[in-house]
C-alpha cells in the first residue's frame, strides 16, 4: 500500500507550497534556465515544453536564455527521478512534466519512483480536450450506428494507461464494444483510422482541428462525443471550439435516460482530473522562494493572456482553446486529481481494466 | 496549372530573397552536426529551436528544411572511415564503406556516397513535386498488412547477408530479435526480459547503443590488435572523380534506391538503407566483391537514406502526420513558427509546401557540395597511425553510446553487446542479420498484435497489395538462397575451424542458454505479450540445436564451422596482441569512469594508451588529450549533455565539467 502514503503526502503537501522569504527583485539576466522535458525530441510533449520556454523566457526578468534537457525513457520516469534528484530551488532548473507523472506513480510498481511531484511547485497547467471521432467506411459517425453494431470495433491507444484509459471506461459506460490495439501512436493510428482499419479515433481537440476537421468537412468522418472542459463549480461543458459536438454525459443521458452514477463514473471524473485537466504542466522544484515562484507565474499569466498571443497561430497549434490553470489554480488542479485517484478508484480501475481486457492497467 | 505556377513562384522567390540565406546557414549546421559523430538531426533541430521561434517564417522554414535534408548526407563520414554507425541511416553503409576505407579507398566511397545521397534527396524532392497531390491514396493503400509484408521483405534481406552459412545467418538473426524484445511489449505495455529489472531496460535497448555494440565495438577491437592505421593499402590518388564516376555508371541502380528510400520513407517502418542494400546486391550480376568494399554497396544505401528524408515529408504535408522521427521534430519546429502542416495547408497554403519542398532539393545539392570539398581532407585521417587514432574513435564510440539516452546503462549495454559482437565475428553469425533482427522485430510485433485487433483472416488476403508483396518476399528469398555467393561480412575462417570445436561449442550453447531464458522470462505475461518471443525463441533454438548436431558430428565440409581466432598469432592479418588483450583496456577505461567520472578517464585512457602503445610524446598527448576533453566540454554545454561522475566526484567537489 505504498501509493497510499504517496497520496496522502500529496494531500498534506499539496503542491502549491512556495517558501515565503522576504521578497526580493528577481533578475534572470545572463542566466541560461534548464527546462527538462519528459520525452524525446519531436512529439506533442516536446514541441509544448519549448513553446512554454520561449514564451515565459521572454517575459521573466532578465530574459533569460532557455536550453532544454530531453530525457525520454519509462513514460518520463527518468526525467522526473533527474528533476528530484538534481532540480534546484533557484528556478534554473524547471520542468515540463505530463500526467503521466500523475498516474503512473499510483498505478506502476512504486520503488521506480523517486520522486514526490506533490512537492513540486506549478507555474502554469494547460488542459487538454479529446474528442471521440467515427468514420465513414466503418459506419461509425453515429452513435446509433455504433450501438448497432455486433462486432467489437477496433480502436488504437498511445498508452495502456493515459488517456486511452479514458476512452475505454467511456465507450464502456455508454455500451460500445471495442477492442483496443494498445501502444499505437498518435499519428500510426490517425492513419490507421482514415484507412478504416481502426473504426474509432481518440484526437486530442488539436490534433482534431488540424487532422480531422478537413476530413469532417469531406464528410468521411464526424466527431462524437468531447469529454468537455471543468468549470469552478465541477459541471462539465461543451468545447468551445465545437460549440455542436455534445458531451460524454449528454451522449450517455440521451442513451440511458439517466445521469452517470457509481464507482464507473466516480472513476471516469478521477481519469478525467488526471490526464484531461492535467495534461501538461510548468514545474519549479521544491523550496523554490515565493519571489521567484511569482517571478515564473507572473511571466507565465503575462505571455500567455495577450490577445495577440491567443490569436496566434503557434498558440492555438500547441495550447489548443483551453482554458489555462496559472498559478494557485494550477496547484488546486493537480490536488484535485490526486485526491481523487484514491486507492478504492486506483483498485477499481485495475480491476476493470484487467476484467476487461485482459491486460493490467500499469 | 495553377499548381505550376506557384511551383515555380516559390523556387524564384526562394532565389531572389535572403531566405536562401537562411537555407544556407541550415545546410552548414546540418552538414556539421552531420559529420560530428554521435550527433543527428534531433541535436541539430533542439539546437535551432530557441532560435526560429518568433523569426521570420520563411526564414526559420528554410533553416530547418536546410539542416533536416543534409543530415544524412554527413553522417556518413564516420561510417565509412571508421566503421562508426553515424546514425540509423548509414548502418548499411558501414558493410562495404568501411572495407573500402581499409583498402586506400576511403576518398572513392565518400564522393560516390556524397553524390548519390545528393541525387537520392534531389529525386525525393521531385517525387515530392510531382505526387505530392495524388500521392494520398497510395499512402492509405499501404495498410498494416502492407506494412507487415515490407518488414518481412528486410528480414528475407538475412538470406544474402548470411555468409557462407545460412544457419548462423538464421540464428544471428533470431538473436537479434530476441534482443529486440527487451522492454515493454506492444500488446500489454508489460516489461519482458529485464535482467533482474533496471528502469534502464524498460524502453528497451536503443538502437544507436546496438549499432555501435554490433559494428563498431568488434572493428575497433580488431584494428588496435593490429596496430597500423585503418588503410591496410597505401591511400588511392583521384578516388573523388571515381566516385562520381561510380554513381554515373550505376545510375539506374541510384534511383531505384532513391525510390525504396522515398516508400519507406513515407511508411512508418524505417530500415530503408538496409532494403536498398537487399536491393543492390540482388540486382547486381557479380556479388562476389559485397561485404569486401563494392562501391555499389555504398551508393545503394546512400541515395535511399538521403530519399527517406523527402518520403517522410510525404506523411507529413499531406496528412499532417511525421513519417519518422527527424520528421516529428520538423512537424513540431513547423507548429511553433506558426505553420500547421496537413490537409488544409495542402489546400490552402500550397506555397509553404513548395517552399519546403525545393528547400530540400536545394539544400541537397549545397549539403552534397559541401562534403564533396571536403571529403579528400577527410578521407587522409584513415592514413594516421591506429594507435593515434584509437583513443579518439574510442571516445566517439563511449560517447556515441552515452548519448542515446544518457545513463550509465548505456555503457554497460555497449560494453556487453560489444563483447558478444566480438564472438559473432569471430564465430562467423552475421552481424547485419542480427541487426536486422534487431531492428524489425518491434516493427513485426506492433504490426502482427494489431492486424490481430483488426483484420480476420478473410479481409486480410483479400488486399492485393499484399498478394504483390507476398510475392516480392518470395522472390526476394528465392534470389537470396539461389545466389551462390552471399555477403560475407565476418571474415575468414580459420582453417582448423573443424578440428578444434570447443569455442563455438561454448558459445553456441550460451546463445542457447539466452533463447532458454527469454523463453522462462516471459511466462507469465498475457498471452499476446509473450506468443511471438516464444515463438521466436523457439525457432532460433531449434537452429542451434541442428548446429550443436553438425558441429559434434564433425562433418568437416558444413559451413557451419567457422572460427577465425584459432592461431591468431599467425593470422594473415598480423595481430600483435589476444583478443581479449584490449577488452580489458576498455574494461579498464569503464572502471575508470565509475571511479573518477568519464571526463578524467578520458584523460588517464589517452595518457595510458599513447605512451604505452604509441610511446607518444608527453607534449603531444597532453595536447590531443587537451583538445579531445575541450571538443567534449564544448559539446556539453551547447548540447546539455552532462558525462557520468564518478565515486570520486561524490567526495572531492569539482568544477564543471568533471563533475556537476
Amino acid at each position: 500500500m505504498h501509493h497510499m502514503l504517496k497520496i496522502s503526502t500529496f494531500l498534506v503537501a499539496g503542491f502549491c507550497t512556495a517558501t515565503p522569504v522576504l521578497s526580493q527583485a528577481v533578475d534572470f539576466s545572463n542566466k541560461r534556465v534548464e527546462m527538462v522535458i519528459t520525452s524525446g525530441e519531436g512529439g506533442g510533449a516536446d514541441t509544448y515544453a519549448r513553446f512554454m520556454g520561449e514564451v515565459i523566457s521572454r517575459e521573466l526578468p532578465g530574459q533569460p536564455t532557455f536550453i532544454y534537457r530531453n530525457m525520454a525513457g519509462g513514460g518520463g520516469i527518468m526525467a522526473n527521478n533527474w528533476f528530484e534528484a538534481n532540480g534546484t530551488p533557484d528556478g534554473l532548473i524547471i520542468m515540463s512534466m505530463t500526467s503521466s507523472s500523475i498516474m503512473r506513480p499510483v498505478f506502476g510498481k512504486s520503488e521506480d519512483y523517486k520522486f514526490n511531484a506533490s512537492q513540486w511547485i506549478p507555474v502554469v497547467t494547460s488542459p487538454n480536450g479529446y474528442v471521440a471521432v467515427g468514420s465513414k467506411v466503418a459506419n461509425t459517425m453515429t452513435m446509433e450506428s455504433i450501438l448497432a453494431q455486433k462486432v467489437p470495433l477496433a480502436t488504437g491507444m498511445a498508452n495502456v494507461l493515459g488517456t486511452g484509459t479514458m476512452f475505454l471506461l467511456s465507450y464502456e459506460m455508454l455500451g460500445v464494444n471495442v477492442k483496443p490495439a494498445f501502444n499505437v501512436s498518435g499519428g500510426d493510428s490517425q492513419l490507421s483510422f482514415q484507412r478504416g482499419e481502426f473504426a474509432l479515433e481518440a484526437n486530442s481537440v488539436g490534433s482534431y482541428h488540424r487532422l480531422s476537421m478537413p476530413e469532417v468537412e469531406k464528410g468521411n468522418v464526424a466527431p462524437l462525443f468531447v469529454f468537455g472542459n471543468r468549470l469552478p463549480d465541477g459541471s462539465l461543458v461543451r468545447d468551445e471550439t465545437l460549440p455542436n459536438v455534445p458531451t460524454f454525459v449528454e451522449v450517455y443521458e440521451k442513451i440511458h435516460g439517466k445521469k452517470p452514477s457509481g464507482p464507473e463514473w466516480v472513476a471516469w471524473n478521477a481519469l478525467f482530473d488526471a490526464v484531461a485537466t492535467n495534461a501538461k504542466t510548468i514545474m519549479l522544484s521544491e523550496g523554490t522562494p515565493e519571489n521567484i515562484v511569482t517571478a515564473y507565474r507572473e511571466a507565465a499569466k503575462r505571455a500567455l493572456t495577450k490577445p495577440e498571443m491567443i490569436a496566434s497561430a503557434p498558440y492555438k497549434n500547441i495550447l489548443g482553446t483551453s482554458p489555462q490553470f496559472f498559478g494557485d489554480d494550477a496547484s488546486k488542479a493537480a490536488q484535485d486529481a490526486v485526491r481523487q485517484l484514491n486507492p478504492e478508484v486506483v483498485t477499481w480501475l485495475k480491476k476493470w481494466h484487467q476484467d476487461q481486457y485482459g491486460v493490467p492497467l500499469q | 496549372m495553377e499548381v505550376i505556377s506557384i511551383i515555380g513562384s516559390t523556387f524564384i522567390n526562394l532565389l531572389t530573397t535572403d531566405t536562401l540565406l537562411f537555407l544556407i546557414l541550415g545546410v552548414l549546421v546540418g552538414t556539421v552536426i552531420g559529420i560530428l559523430p554521435a550527433l543527428g538531426t534531433t541535436a541539430g533541430m533542439a539546437l535551432l529551436v530557441p532560435f526560429v521561434y518568433g523569426m521570420e517564417p520563411y526564414h526559420a522554414l528554410a533553416m530547418m528544411t536546410g539542416l533536416l535534408a543534409v543530415v544524412s548526407t554527413g553522417d556518413t563520414v564516420t561510417s565509412i572511415l571508421m566503421g562508426i554507425p553515424g546514425a540509423a541511416s548509414s548502418q548499411a553503409t558501414i558493410v562495404d564503406g568501411f572495407p573500402m576505407a581499409k583498402k586506400g579507398e576511403a576518398g572513392r566511397a565518400l564522393s560516390a556516397a556524397y553524390f548519390s545521397s545528393m541525387i537520392g534527396g534531389v529525386f525525393g524532392a521531385f517525387i515530392l513535386t510531382a505526387f505530392l497531390l495524388v500521392a494520398r491514396p497510395v499512402v492509405l493503400a499501404f495498410g498494416m498488412g502492407e506494412q507487415l509484408m515490407l518488414a518481412l521483405l528486410g528480414l528475407s534481406l538475412v538470406s544474402i547477408l548470411s555468409g557462407n552459412s545460412l544457419l548462423k545467418g538464421l540464428i544471428a538473426c533470431g538473436l537479434g530479435m530476441t534482443f529486440g524484445m527487451v522492454g515493454s511489449a506492444p500488446a500489454s505495455g508489460e516489461f519482458r526480459m529485464q535482467f533482474g529489472g533496471s528502469t534502464y531496460l524498460t524502453d528497451g535497448l536503443p538502437l544507436g547503443v546496438v549499432a555501435l555494440a554490433i559494428f563498431a565495438f568488434p572493428e575497433i577491437i580488431n584494428l588496435l590488435r593490429r596496430g597500423s592505421s585503418i588503410t591496410e593499402q597505401p591511400i588511392v590518388k583521384g578516388g573523388w572523380a571515381q566516385g562520381v564516376r561510380d554513381v554515373m555508371d550505376n545510375f539506374w541502380l541510384t534511383i531505384r534506391c532513391s525510390a525504396i528510400g522515398c516508400l519507406i520513407g513515407a511508411l512508418p517502418i524505417g530500415g530503408s538503407g538496409w532494403l536498398a542494400y537487399g536491393h543492390t546486391v540482388q540486382s547486381s550480376k557479380d556479388k562476389s566483391q559485397f561485404g569486401k568494399g563494392d562501391v555499389r554497396g555504398v551508393i545503394g544505401p546512400e541515395a535511399a537514406n538521403n530519399a527517406d528524408t523527402g518520403g517522410s515529408l510525404i506523411p507529413t504535408l499531406i496528412f499532417g502526420i511525421p513519417g519518422g522521427g527527424s520528421a516529428a521534430i520538423f512537424l513540431g519546429g513547423l507548429l511553433l513558427i506558426g505553420f500547421t502542416p496537413g490537409p488544409r495547408m495542402l489546400a490552402e497554403n500550397l506555397d509553404v509546401t513548395y517552399t519546403i519542398i525545393w528547400c530540400v532539393a536545394i539544400a541537397n545539392i549545397f549539403g552534397a557540395g559541401i562534403c564533396f570539398l571536403l571529403s579528400g581532407h577527410i578521407a587522409k585521417l584513415t592514413a594516421i597511425p591506429f594507435s593515434y587514432l584509437a583513443p579518439f574513435m574510442l571516445t566517439i564510440i563511449m560517447f556515441g553510446a552515452y548519448n542515446s539516452t544518457r545513463d550509465w546503462g548505456d555503457l554497460i549495454a555497449l560494453f556487453s553487446l560489444g563483447v558478444i559482437a566480438i564472438y559473432l565475428k569471430r564465430f562467423g553469425y552475421s552481424r547485419p542479420a542480427f541487426l536486422i533482427g534487431f531492428v524489425l522485430q518491434n516493427v513485426v510485433e506492433s504490426l502482427l498484435y494489431r492486424i490481430l485487433q483488426v483484420y480476420s483472416l478473410e479481409s486480410f488476403f483479400s488486399r492485393p497489395i499484399i498478394w504483390v508483396l507476398i510475392g516480392i518476399v518470395v522472390f526476394s528469398l528465392v534470389i537470396g538462397l539461389r545466389s551462390k555467393t552471399k555477403v560475407e561480412t565476418e571474415g575468414m575462417a580459420h582453417e582448423a575451424s573443424a578440428t578444434q570445436i570447443m569455442p563455438q561449442v561454448a558459445f553456441l550453447a550460451l546463445i542457447m542458454g539466452f533463447l532458454v531464458y527469454s523463453v522462462v522470462d516471459v511466462q507469465n505475461l498475457v498471452f499476446l505479450a509473450k506468443v511471438l518471443p516464444i515463438a521466436t525463441s523457439v525457432m532460433a533454438l531449434t537452429l542451434c540445436t541442428l548446429g550443436m548436431v553438425i558441429l559434434l558430428r564433425r562433418n568437416p565440409q558444413s559451413a557451419f564451422f567457422h572460427d577465425g581466432e584459432l592461431g591468431w598469432k599467425e593470422s594473415d592479418e598480423g595481430y600483435e596482441a589476444s583478443p581479449f588483450h584490449y577488452v580489458w583496456w576498455m574494461m579498464g577505461f569503464l572502471l575508470a569512469t565509475y571511479l573518477v567520472g568519464f571526463l578524467i578517464a578520458i584523460a588517464l585512457f589517452y595518457f595510458a594508451f599513447m605512451r604505452i602503445k604509441a610511446k607518444a610524446a608527453w607534449w603531444s598527448i597532453a595536447l590531443m588529450a587537451g583538445c579531445t576533453l575541450l571538443v567534449l566540454s564544448i559539446i556539453s554545454y551547447v548540447f546539455l549533455v552532462d558525462f557520468p561522475t564518478g565515486i570520486l566526484q561524490d567526495f572531492v567537489w569539482m568544477p564543471w565539467p568533471f563533475g556537476r
